[in-house]
């Protein structure tokens, strides 16, 4: 294996690449993947618990180097579709406000 | 529009495995699995000598992440089986 895996995201607004750094230390247990915190809380057990890696397999540490570009990407994702909801909420709002004449600071009661 | 003015989005994964013969087992074993939303992603799977490019087009982050995510937990597990096997 003499490179390492990568991954490019293009959209209208936005071109990123991830890349993994060797250098790191990387597992294959990742962060955005597995049961939520809230589930193993619950007392749930991981069946699905991905092994860990050989120390001197390098297809091994493709899994681990694999892990780290998936957590990236999913966090990378995750927050972009946090901001799309957020300028979701705020454009429904500020179409209200010009379209229908809502003043979000109006009172019922007065 | 058509289908692919409709896909914005693109995620493009490039995978280096130990050899040509592995990229190969991980790209048969990935491309059987069926999209569940073709008229918002499609994804394709190549290999270029020892590496599998794996490229999802959809039409927004949400589906993408969520097929992308999916994917890749699928080709971690083949990983996996070569770890233990070859």
């Amino acid at each position: 294996m003499s490179s390492l895996p990568t991954a490019i995201y293009t959209s209208p607004d936005l071109t990123r690449n991830f890349h993994v750094d060797p250098s790191k230390s990387h597992t294959t247990d990742g962060v955005t993947t597995g049961p939520s915190d809230h589930v193993l809380k619950a007392g749930a057990i991981d069946k699905d618990k991905p092994s860990l890696i050989p120390t001197d397999a390098k297809i091994g540490l493709l899994r681990a180097y694999l892990t780290t570009l998936q957590d990236d990407v999913n966090l990378f994702l995750t927050k972009r579709m946090a901001h799309d909801d957020l300028n979701s909420i705020e454009g429904d709002l500020e179409r209200r406000i010009l379209d229908d004449g809502v003043d979000e600071d109006d009172d019922d009661d007065e | 529009m058509s289908k692919e003015g409709e896909f914005t989005h693109t995620l493009e994964f490039k995978v280096p495995f130990l050899n040509s013969k592995q990229a190969t087992i991980a790209c048969k074993s990935l491309n059987p699995d069926p999209i569940l939303k073709p008229n918002e992603l499609e994804v394709s799977y190549v290999n270029e000598n020892e590496v599998l490019i794996i490229k999802f087009t959809g039409s927004s982050d949400r589906v993408i992440r969520v097929a992308a995510n999916n994917v890749i937990e699928n080709l971690k597990t083949v990983i996996e089986c070569f770890e233990v096997f070859d």
